[in-house]
């Protein structure tokens, strides 16, 4: 399985592997609000994503 | 992915395709440096003026500023920053502010609601909102755009440049058009706020063609110290409503806020210009207004 850090709420998630964008699909999160960071690099949605690896999701929104 | 100029791996995908960090900050920083220039934003005789937040875009601006001021030898930028009084919220960016003036050596001038006003946010808010019904947002946004105003002039800038980013302006627009608000349509733009009075200050948006997402990037790549935090009341807006919306439409249909923006622009042209829309002083502070008692002076009063 899949960890996901979310950094706004501050939850943590477990889904399935498969392309960033079809995990952010699963956690019916908009692409468009995050960046999505693995090993302290950030990464594309067309990234494959692995069992066993750590996503951390930084909001995009801030401010008023 | 891989970055098209140079087949490292990418950290954004851009409508015209993908680049890798090096390449990424380059094209933003060129983005930003030709809005300046094509908008002429600055000029070197200006004295410009940010309004920070300590916020992400408020930095990004400030810094790219202070980095454009060094490139063309113009005066260098200083710092404004507002202290609404929200708990839990501003006393954060304002301590990542001071850290980023300080180590980027920046002037940082403070200004506060309570000092103005004679109340925070927080203690005006449910007197205000018991009789008018307003929300904090809309308090907060007259506020705020008074002191800013007012304190750019106490500081003889000739130019205020504020953090509004792509996602901000895209959703500025279609809010008026949704409100009808016609007559602020003409107040959007790259840059606006001069010649209605002579007490505006020259605003402008080096970040106007940037989206948040492209911000946020660019911070974490420099690594600036920024809190990404959200005003507590931003969920009960009707920008906030907006803003979903449009990222909904955005993940679907990439390019939609740059079109919303890029139509504007072209649609503006028909507005009347501000030189043209002239209005007069408020009756209690003198400072501009349409009305004969301005908007701060008004939600003031009911104090």
């Amino acid at each position: 399985m899949v960890t996901v850090h979310d950094e706004k709420t501050g939850t943590t998630h477990t889904t399935v592997k498969g392309t960033v964008k079809d995990i952010l699909s699963t956690l019916n999160i908009n692409s468009e609000t995050v960046l999505v960071v693995r090993d302290n690099t950030v990464i594309t949605l067309d990234k494959e994503v692995q069992d066993d690896d750590v996503l951390t999701l930084l909001s995009v929104i801030s401010g008023g | 992915m891989k970055c098209l100029k140079c087949e490292k791996d990418a950290v954004i995908t851009l409508q015209h395709g993908a680049l890798c960090p090096s390449h990424f900050l380059t094209y933003f920083e060129k983005k930003v440096f030709k809005t300046i220039s094509k908008y002429d934003l600055v000029k070197s005789t200006d004295t410009v003026c940010v309004a920070a937040s300590g916020g992400k875009d408020s930095l990004t601006v400030l810094y790219l500023l202070k980095k454009y001021a060094e490139m063309h030898h113009y005066p260098a930028p200083q710092a404004l920053i507002i202290n609404e009084g929200i708990a839990g919220y501003r006393d954060g960016t304002i301590i990542d502010l001071e850290k980023f003036c300080a180590e980027h050596e920046i002037p940082l001038h403070k200004k506060s609601f309570k000092e103005r006003f004679g109340k925070d946010l927080d203690d005006a808010y449910p007197i205000i909102n018991s009789k008018t019904k307003k929300k904090p947002c809309n308090i907060c946004g007259v506020w705020r755009r008074y002191l800013i105003n007012k304190g750019a002039k106490e500081l003889n800038a000739t130019v205020l440049a504020t953090g509004h980013n792509l996602d901000d302006e895209s959703q500025a627009v279609m809010m008026n058009i949704m409100k009808a608000n016609h007559a602020l349509l003409p107040k959007l733009g790259p840059k606006s706020g001069n010649g209605a009075h002579k007490d505006f200050v020259q605003r402008v948006k080096p970040l106007y063609f940037c989206s948040e997402k492209e911000t946020r990037l660019y911070t974490l790549l420099k690594k600036f110290q920024v809190a990404y935090t959200e005003c507590p009341n931003v969920v009960q807006s009707y920008r906030a409503d907006v803003r979903d919306l449009l990222n909904t439409m955005e993940e679907k249909y990439p390019g939609t806020k740059s079109a919303i923006i890029n139509s504007y622009l072209n649609i503006s042209q028909l507005y009347p210009t501000q030189q043209q829309v002239q209005i007069g002083s408020c009756a209690q502070c003198g400072e501009p207004s349409n009305k004969t008692v301005c908007n701060a002076c008004e939600l003031q009063g009911l104090l």
